[in-house]
């Protein structure tokens, strides 16, 4: 503790000290580099006593060689040439030396200084020590811990280690510049799709592993993994990425299953364990710690290729040669054939969300009948023959080949489509399921991916997601940018990347993966299931055509925020043009026209099934206005006839939808237009009247006069549209204009209320032949308004006498 | 809408065949007396840019005749300018009307010897006024003779000196223009007088002219305040309005007006003959009596001065007797104190209507009314007024346009014009236009019922 008081203290001065020796320590190098930059542009050293003398040598010797022929003085001539070409190498070499040993030689020194400066702070800080800590605790380290002084200042008690101020401060700062090179990485990395939570992990499948066999199953319909130990002897645990709720349960061993699937509500589980029945299992009736269970089979006692829960009592099996939908009687566990159907089947698929079967027939099972099973009925729609690059190596359409989804509110089935001459993948095909049973399915899009091996689909958000396995990418498409086009390329190109929460980085891309719809990845080695992520803040650097970036964040749910914000800043840096700006306004009032409701609600009496749709992006004028006009407005760098440009295009598609306009919106639009000096645009839009007649708006309008004198009219017009006399009237005297005050009270044949007014107006302001006019007009009327005495004895007697007598006699007057 | 149309339907545009001779004479040179007092450049600039109007008449040689401020010699440099803009451009083959700016209209007139330019800032009709201004001078000198002198003289004779003493005739006739409407509308103006006492006096003038029997007098004419009160003719010869205005012009000049005083001086008409003389007998036989009535009376002869005094004798001496006594008390008022057609006298609703003018086609006559509250002063006589021409050149300009109601801030304009007339009407500014043609239809009866007064409808002739 004595030590403490030679130590010195931590003072401010210490403190840029230790900072300063830091920092050189770390970044010696570099700073050495930038001094001697600035030395060498600040200190323009001047040239060379021999580079300059040479440099006149040769030129005068170019004089000299320009005043000679070299055929009539040849001798002289190449006596010359030679003489320059020398002096001309001897100049190149003078300047190559100087300009390489300035900087080299600058540098050492420079980098020496900075070093010394560095060694003379590391004394001057040496005997700083900035906290103890136990000897033991970083035992072999403890002589590094108190560089720069080797042999410790005892400045901390036996036991205690020193740790020097330097070292601190090194630390300190080396981990800084860590985290913002991280930081930097993390942000330049194209991060659009995104691995991560929601996620669950579970028990990877495992093969007589200490006598026990492990099994996963994935309901697709109910988007559960389902883990089964020993046949469901050891427990069978169902997770869920949406819900935390986890069902464990036993049942009996009946050998190994091949299915096993939930019912809606979450109370049967289906499972098949023989080829030619299904057991049904009690999730909640236990006897003996096993779960109550009974076994259905179809009529036929065939092979069952399909089991799907249709509701939580209704189930629908699937056999070579027809399809029966069984009714369960929970309480008698009984079931029984509600309805059946004939049909040789292929394979069978089944799209929960609308209760869709599709089934495909024929040889190369190519042809694909979809069936839909709702309120106990079976609905055939149309068949339809896919295409999917038959050959000898690939015969048949296979199961895994299609898939099922919702995009845009449609219903798709997705085929995977091969190179008939090698095995790479051309396209996926989408054809479109109509809604109603008579209309047949039509081929729509084809979303072009040519690549080779393995690959996932996953369907979320209204995208299409491809994942390839062997080149580690993923296609993005969407096909609502342009649905009118059947030929899509991938919007975005782009890697899987784990949510940095994700520690270890789980492997990416691995054959172990599987994919289901609508978004989830199942990591069957490392026994996770994941979800995928559409980060659509990474967008931006993603689509670098801002306006192909707009209209794709205007179609995705959720990002209301995020397409403001991008709106805002797209429009202030006026990377969409006006064209562009309509397209996506004409988008966003559509949104606001149909009011966020589905369309189909007209077509559902003839549906054959309901889609659910996510709501489209609703954003009300007010949002528009407070986060994207109101910054433009306020912004200075942008040209405000662009910001009233951009205004009028929001209102020309609001209008074209016929949605209601805002009157605070209409009032920003004028204003707009007004400061933009836009009159003209201004006095069109109240002419034609695209803009309501309001009072104030016909206020406005009228201080705006100045600038330009048609709006006057207009703002007067739309006051008469209102049947606003009274004010028109106050206009009128307020410009002068008391006569026609007068005309327009006539005209509308208004009470005498305003008549006092005006009379006092023109007693004011009026020549004595108006005030005249005006007193024979209200006598004519009857109008008993008091004039003022401005109105009376105007005309002397002589002065009549005088006029009567000039004009009587033709006197001549001038002026 | 068949409309009659006052004032009477004796048409004055048939154009008799012209086959008198008319006597050449010989003017008297008379030599330039040295200016007075030589005003600076400066100030007769600033005094011409004063003047409302501005108007110019030079030789083709650009020799300055006559400027309306005066002081031509000191404008030398102006009238040089207007003698160039017009030889120029008629060098290329083509004519120099007008040039318009913003608040001024300039109008050329090049009538062989001579070039005239009127600068206004009243647009309307100048061509014609440049016409009349042309007629006046050639009042002086005929064209014959004009022609002659530049001839015979040389061109840059300076014809200033035959002009000398006329000054005062060329700038009434072109502040008359401004001042009275009759000649605007190339027509004459009547004095309102009673119809039997119009018929007394022009048969008392045609009886005595028939009477003399003097081969060569023409006309006979009554003038009182520039209108006509009566006006004779011989046979078939008729006066032109715009011959009639020379004449009115000539008369009203007051180195004339002396009492009992007769003038005998040579003038020609431009629309009767612009080659002869007429000699005009000028006698103001009731100057002395207060009465400004003017009697003229022209002959084509020399030598007639003393026959035409006889006849003037005879015809104020005609009648002895109280019927004499009666038309002399009348016609005293009538002149002392013209009686104009007063707007009340239509009726109701006449206050709206605040004047009018009336003219007859036909007739060349014209109808003013009497000043009325509330067009008293000058100015605001002077506003109505300009404020009827603006719209009588927009009808005029426009010729398919027949009436034309105009509600300004001030008042409002009615302007009506047939085949047989025209009326310009200025009303209250609250009247609408359906009381308006009430009331100019009103108006027309009232003056058709009241023709003979203020219309000479029936010209005798001897």
């Amino acid at each position: 503790m004595k030590s403490e008081e030679n130590s010195p203290a931590l003072t401010f001065c210490n403190v840029v000290f230790v900072s300063f020796a830091a920092v050189i320590a770390l970044h010696g190098s570099l700073i050495a580099s930038k001094i001697t930059y600035l030395v060498k542009k600040l200190w323009r050293t001047p040239h060379d006593e021999n580079v300059t003398a040479s440099k006149q040598n040769v030129a005068k010797l170019q004089q000299k060689l320009a005043t000679l022929s070299p055929e009539a003085e040849f001798a002289a001539y190449f006596k010359t040439e030679r003489q320059w070409k020398s002096e001309k190498e001897k100049l190149a070499e003078l300047e190559a030396e100087q300009a390489k040993s300035l900087p080299t030689k600058l540098r050492n020194v420079v980098g020496l200084i900075v070093q010394a400066v560095g060694l003379v702070l590391l004394r001057q800080i040496s005997p700083l020590t900035a906290f103890c800590i136990p000897a033991n605790v970083l035992w072999p380290l403890n002589q590094m811990l108190r560089f720069p002084s080797i042999f410790g200042n005892d400045s901390c008690p036996g036991e205690f280690a020193e740790v020097s101020a330097f070292m601190v401060a090194y630390f300190a700062l080396s981990l800084s510049s860590l985290i913002r090179g991280l930081r930097v990485e993390r942000r330049l990395e194209g991060r659009m799709l995104e691995l991560g939570p929601p996620l669950v992990s579970f028990e990877p499948d495992r093969d007589n592993y200490d006598g026990n066999i492990t099994r996963n199953f994935f309901d697709v319909s109910g988007l559960r993994i389902c883990t089964m130990r020993n046949n469901g002897a050891l427990g069978l645990t169902a997770k869920s990425l949406t819900s935390p709720k986890v069902t464990n349960v036993r049942t009996k061993d009946r050998g190994e299953t091949s299915t096993v699937k939930f019912s809606p509500n979450g109370m049967f589980c289906a499972m098949q364990r023989t080829s030619n029945a299904a057991d049904i299992i009690f999730l909640e009736k236990v006897e003996n710690q096993l779960c109550v269970e009974m076994s259905i089979s179809t009529k036929s006692k065939e092979p069952i290729l399909a089991v799907e829960w249709i509701t939580n009592s209704q189930i629908l099996l699937g056999t070579n040669h027809g399809i029966e939908l069984v009714v369960l009687n929970e309480d008698k566990r009984s079931s029984k054939v509600l309805r059946s159907m004939n049909i040789n089947i292929g394979w069978a698929s089944f799209y929960a969300p609308v209760g869709l079967l599709i089934v495909a027939t024929g040889f190369s099972c190519s042809n694909l009948q979809p069936i839909i099973v709702a309120h106990s009925q079976f609905t055939r729609m149309k068949n339809f023959e896919v295409e999917f690059g038959a050959s000898n190596s690939k015969e048949k359409l296979l199961e895994k080949d299609i898939t099922m989804a919702t995009i845009y509110g449609r219903v798709y089935v997705m085929v995977l489509r091969y190179s008939v001459r090698n095995a790479s993948t051309t396209d996926l095909a989408l054809h479109e399921l109509p809604s109603d049973a008579t209309t047949p399915t039509t081929f729509k899009y084809s979303l072009i991916l040519g690549f080779t091996g393995g690959c996932g689909i996953h369907a979320c958000d209204n995208l299409i997601i491809v994942h390839h396995q062997s080149s580690s990418l993923s296609y993005i498409f969407d096909v609502g940018l342009s649905p009118n086009r059947p030929n899509h390329s991938p919007l975005v190109t782009v890697s899987l990347k784990p949510d940095p929460s994700l520690q270890p980085p789980p492997a990416l891309y691995t054959q172990f993966w599987f994919t289901f719809l609508p978004n989830i990845i199942i990591d069957s080695n490392a026994g996770m299931m994941y979800s995928l992520c559409v980060r659509n803040e990474y967008a931006n650097g993603e689509i670098s055509d801002k306006a192909l970036l707009m209209e794709y964040l205007a179609r995705r749910s959720g990002e209301k925020d995020l397409f403001l914000r991008s709106l805002r800043s797209c429009l202030s840096a006026r990377a969409l043009s006006l064209r562009q700006a309509r397209k996506l306004f004409n988008f966003l009032a559509g949104n606001l026209a149909s009011g966020g409701s589905n369309s189909t609600t007209e077509a559902s009496q003839k549906a054959a099934f309901v889609v659910k749709q996510s709501p489209p992006l609703l954003i009300s004028q007010q949002e528009m206005q407070s986060s994207v006009f109101f910054p433009m407005r306020d912004d200075p760098n942008l040209h405000s006839p662009y910001v009233a440009n951009t205004m009028l295009q929001y209102l020309r598609a609001l209008r074209d939808n016929s949605v209601v306009v805002e009157a605070y919106f209409i009032e920003m639009v004028v204003q707009t237009l007004a400061e933009a000096g836009e009159m003209r645009k201004l006095h069109q839009l109240v002419t034609y009247r695209v803009i309501d007649d309001t009072k104030p708006l016909a206020f406005l309008l009228l201080s705006y006069e100045a600038r330009c004198p048609t709006l006057f009219q207009s703002g007067v017009d739309i006051l008469a549209r209102n049947k606003a006399s009274d004010e028109i009237v106050e206009v009128m005297l307020e410009k002068n204009n008391i006569v026609d005050a007068i005309r327009f009270i006539d005209a509308r044949g208004l009470s005498d209320s305003m008549i006092p007014k005006v009379v006092e107006a023109a007693g004011k302001r009026c020549s004595r032949q108006t005030r005249h006019a005006i007193r024979e007009h209200l006598c004519e009327r009857k109008s008993k308004v008091p004039l003022s005495d401005k109105f009376e004895s105007l005309y002397s007697d002589e002065e009549v006498e005088a006029a009567a007598v000039e004009v009587a006699h033709s006197a001549l007057f001038e002026f | 809408m068949e409309i009659e149309a006052p004032g009477g339907s004796e048409s004055f545009t048939e154009d008799d065949i012209q086959n008198l001779s008319l006597q050449q004479i010989d003017l008297p040179e008379q030599d330039a007396e040295t200016a007075s007092i030589m005003e600076s450049d400066e100030t007769v600039l600033d005094r011409l840019a004063c003047l409302p109007y501005q108007a110019f008449v030079l030789s083709e040689y650009g020799r300055p005749i006559f400027v309306n401020s005066g002081n031509e010699e000191q404008l030398c440099s102006l009238f040089a300018v207007i003698g160039i803009f017009v030889s120029r451009v008629k060098l290329w083959g083509d004519e120099l009307m007008t040039i318009t700016s913003k608040d001024r209209q300039i109008q050329f007139l090049h009538r062989t010897p001579l070039i005239l330019c009127i600068v206004s800032k009243y647009g309307e009709k100048l061509d014609e006024q440049l016409e009349v201004l042309f007629e006046q001078i050639v009042s002086t000198l005929s064209r014959a003779q004009l022609e002659s002198v530049y001839r015979k003289k040389g061109d840059n004779y300076d014809l200033r000196r035959l002009l000398r003493g006329t000054d005062r005739l060329i700038e009434s006739s072109v502040s008359s223009w401004r001042g009275t409407l009759s000649s605007i509308h190339s027509a004459i103006s009547v004095l309102p007088m009673n119809p039997g006492d119009r018929e007394f006096l022009s048969a008392t003038m045609s009886g005595c002219l028939g009477a003399a029997k003097l081969d060569g007098a023409l006309f006979g004419v009554m003038v009182a305040h520039r209108q006509i009160a009566s006006y004779v003719r011989f046979k078939n010869y008729v006066m032109h309005p715009r011959d009639m205005n020379i004449v009115i012009n000539l008369v009203s000049d007051k180195s004339l007006q002396v009492a009992e005083a007769q003038t005998w001086t040579p003038i020609c008409l431009p629309h009767f003959n612009d080659t002869g003389f007429f000699y005009a007998y000028i006698a103001y036989p009731w100057e002395a009596k207060g009465i400004p009535a003017c009697l003229v009376l022209l002959s084509v002869k020399r030598d007639h001065f003393d026959g035409l005094n006889e006849v003037k004798k005879r015809i104020l001496f005609k009648k002895i007797g109280s019927e004499r006594e009666i038309f002399f008390g009348n016609f005293s008022t009538a002149v002392v104190k013209p009686n104009l057609f007063a707007i009340s006298q239509i009726g109701s609703n006449s206050e709206s209507l605040w004047s009018f003018v009336y003219r007859n086609h036909l007739s060349k006559q014209v109808c003013i009314s009497a000043s009325k509250i509330p067009l008293i002063s000058r100015e605001e006589r002077w506003d109505s007024r300009s404020d009827l021409r603006k719209a009588d050149a927009l009808v005029s300009k426009e010729g398919h346009l027949r009436t034309l109601f105009v509600r300004n801030t001030k008042n409002s304009l009615l302007i009506w014009v047939t085949d047989k007339f025209s009326l310009q009407c200025v009303f209250g500014p609250f009247v609408s236009a359906i009381v308006a043609f009430t009331v100019v239809d009103k108006l027309l009866k009232s003056l058709k019922s009241h023709e003979q007064r203020y219309f000479i409808i029936h010209t005798p002739s001897f």
